[in-house]
């Protein structure tokens, strides 16, 4: 046969090259944002800071020098020490090391679980859809913070209740997200054209809707990331979430908040990085919209 | 030449409202007839055409014969074996032998995967893997026209023409014996559409595939098919070879979609018959003949008597009491 390929012009061919190198030019334009870049910036410093901890401080963050307590900044305590004589820019690094693991854990969490039952609504049968609606809607009518102190004061403080508390209530979120991109992929000619190939439901729902329906959930989730560490940060300021001798953003603003009187560096090394990941999660999240989503993309 | 597909007194009904609101309503009858009646057949290698306005069934009637709508009565035999009323699992070996293309060719492909997962993807789903997949969708794809570097390419990077390239790909991939098209020219300009129904023939006299042909436009399907069924609110109103319908249409409908054709030719001054007034809702089918609220020959028996389907000659049938040509039209 010979192939009627007239309408195909010799422009697409030179267009080939520049496919390939798609991936870095989406990355070249999230460079070419500056406030992305300051994203992207605080997001690494932080995940550093967190992860290289012990190589960064000398100091151990729960160990005790009574004689140089409430010390102001210096060459030898960066921003200076609490109460009990704990070098602050060691607590602070260890702190993000445990906002981050309850973002991480709680985060992946919810949107695993939220994934899979806002699909399930979205795609399944209009009894399981109304189902767990309901379900989304309850969970979602209680108020986070009432939730999480109740659930606290009957189990006590751990971090584990506190990612719990946060999984529980940012699944319907998520799900109901996920469903309504469900529905309304559901409606499209390819679902058809994908069943009448055969293709069962859980591959309709694993190869053709994920990834249409994950992109959206990562900006979602990357913005709501600084939320779940000011939760933590919130609850364990309370006294509520992180046991004491372990560091938290929380627990040093609420030391600082004990000393306002003695040292406002306390305060000013517990608030400043929540202020910081909050402001690089969101530049992220905003630089990630732009990136993941094709629709938005420029074709310049 | 065996019998491919025999469709006998199909029917689809929708129900155009829950149970309990038909209840409270106090309507009588919750359901639509999208499809009726209908039956034909089609040999191995034919290419017949089902044409009709939009809202006639014709869409119906193919997702019907795929099963991804459920027929309630009358009988789908594809070489022999009963369809309807398979469940997905049972139908899913038939998926292999009956393939659609559907109306738009860009929509009807998966946005997220590339020209080389949506051609895969029949064999992936029918675990077909034996063959080398990278080598088959590069044979796909010459089958089709498609340069060897689209495969990489997502369907929103693809021109109407291409994507229904894909679509053509993908359908022959597991080498059907049946290829249902749903309006395969819409939405693409006249050159394309003219490379689309050449392609689909030439791949017809090759692999020797039927073609159930969905369209509303019947200069398409004047060169490409060799039946034509005419459909009007769900029902055929007339069927029969290509050249026995262009040449002389027995059913008014009929007359009348092909005087809304326009000729070329400056000195040919045609009859139009115009027909009047919208298609009728399915809720409300008129009484007696379905046409006669629209039909410029209708006379007082077309008002209550429904038309049954007669034999005007081997192979051409119609569905009205005064067909033209042997009825009214010399009176």
């Amino acid at each position: 046969m010979s192939a009627p390929a007239s309408e195909h012009g010799p422009g697409l061919d030179a267009a080939a090259p520049a496919a390939r190198s798609e991936r870095f030019a989406t990355l070249r334009r999230m460079i070419r944002d500056p406030l992305s870049i300051l994203g992207l910036t605080l997001v690494v410093l932080l995940f550093i800071g967190a992860l290289f901890a012990e190589y960064i401080t000398p100091y151990s963050p729960t160990a005790i020098d009574v004689k140089a307590r409430l010390a102001s900044p210096s060459f030898e305590h960066l921003l200076g020490t609490d109460q009990l004589g704990r070098d602050t820019f060691t607590r602070v690094l260890y702190g993000g090391r445990v906002a981050l693991q309850v973002a991480a854990w709680s985060i992946s969490l919810a949107l695993s679980a939220g994934l899979i039952l806002g699909m399930l609504a979205g795609y399944g049968p209009r009894w399981l859809d109304n189902a767990l609606l309901l379900l989304f809607d309850s969970v979602r009518s209680f108020p986070t913070i009432m939730f999480a102190l109740a659930i606290i004061t009957l189990t006590g403080p751990s971090l584990n209740m506190v990612i719990l508390v946060i999984v529980v209530t940012s699944i319907p979120v998520y799900a109901r997200i996920v469903r309504t991109q469900t529905m309304s992929l559901k409606e499209q000619e390819f679902v058809l054209a994908a069943r009448a190939l055969g293709t069962g439901w859980f591959r309709i729902l694993r190869v053709h809707f994920l990834p249409n329906v994950i992109g959206p959930l990562f900006i979602l989730a990357s913005m709501d990331i600084p939320v779940v560490v000011t939760i933590e940060a919130g609850l364990s300021f309370l006294g509520l979430g992180v046991r004491p001798p372990t560091p938290s953003w929380g627990s040093i603003l609420g030391d600082g908040y004990a000393y306002i009187r003695a040292t406002p560096w306390l305060v000013v090394a517990g608030g400043v990085p929540l202020i910081l990941t909050t402001l690089g999660f969101t530049f992220m999240g905003e630089a990630l919209r732009d990136v993941l989503d094709p629709r938005l993309r420029r074709t310049d | 030449m065996s019998e491919l597909l025999e469709v006998e007194g199909l029917r689809v009904r929708f129900r155009t409202s829950g149970a309990l609101r038909a209840v409270a309503r106090r309507e009588d009858d919750p359901w639509i007839d999208a499809v009726l009646d209908v039956s034909f057949r089609m040999r191995e290698g034919e290419t017949l055409a089902l044409v009709g306005e939009s809202g006639s069934g014709k869409t119906t009637l193919g997702r019907a014969i795929i099963g991804l709508v459920r027929a309630q009565s009358g009988s789908i035999r594809f070489e022999g074996s009963e369809l309807r009323g398979l469940g997905d699992r049972a139908y899913k070996a038939y998926r292999r032998e009956i393939a659609m293309m559907f109306q738009d060719p860009v929509a009807s492909l998966s946005p997220r995967r590339t020209v080389r997962g949506q051609i895969r993807e029949p064999f992936e789903v029918h675990k077909s893997a034996e063959r080398d997949g990278e080598a088959e969708v590069r044979r796909l794809m010459d089958l089709v026209g498609l340069p060897h570097n689209f495969v990489g390419r997502f369907p929103h990077e693809l021109s109407g023409g291409q994507a229904r390239r894909v679509g053509v790909a993908r359908a022959l991939a597991l080498s059907p014996k049946l290829i249902i098209a749903d309006e395969p020219t819409a939405g693409l300009d006249v050159s394309v559409q003219g490379e689309v129904l050449n392609l689909m023939s030439g791949l017809q006299s090759r692999f020797g595939m039927s073609y159930l042909v969905i369209t509303h436009n019947l200069p398409v399907v004047r060169h490409t098919s060799n039946r034509i069924a005419i459909m009007y609110l769900g029902r055929f109103v007339e069927q029969g070879t290509t050249a026995t319908i262009f040449r002389s249409p027995a059913h008014p409908y009929t007359e009348a979609l092909l005087g809304a054709v326009p000729r070329p030719d400056p000195r040919r001054r045609r009859k139009t018959v115009s027909i009047e007034g919208e298609v009728p809702s399915l809720k409300m089918r008129p009484r007696g003949c379905e046409f006669h609220p629209r039909c410029p020959y209708a006379q007082e028996r077309c008002r209550h008597e429904t038309p049954a389907t007669t034999r005007l000659e081997e192979g051409h049938l119609v569905r009205c009491h005064f067909p033209l040509g042997n009825g009214h039209r010399t009176s």
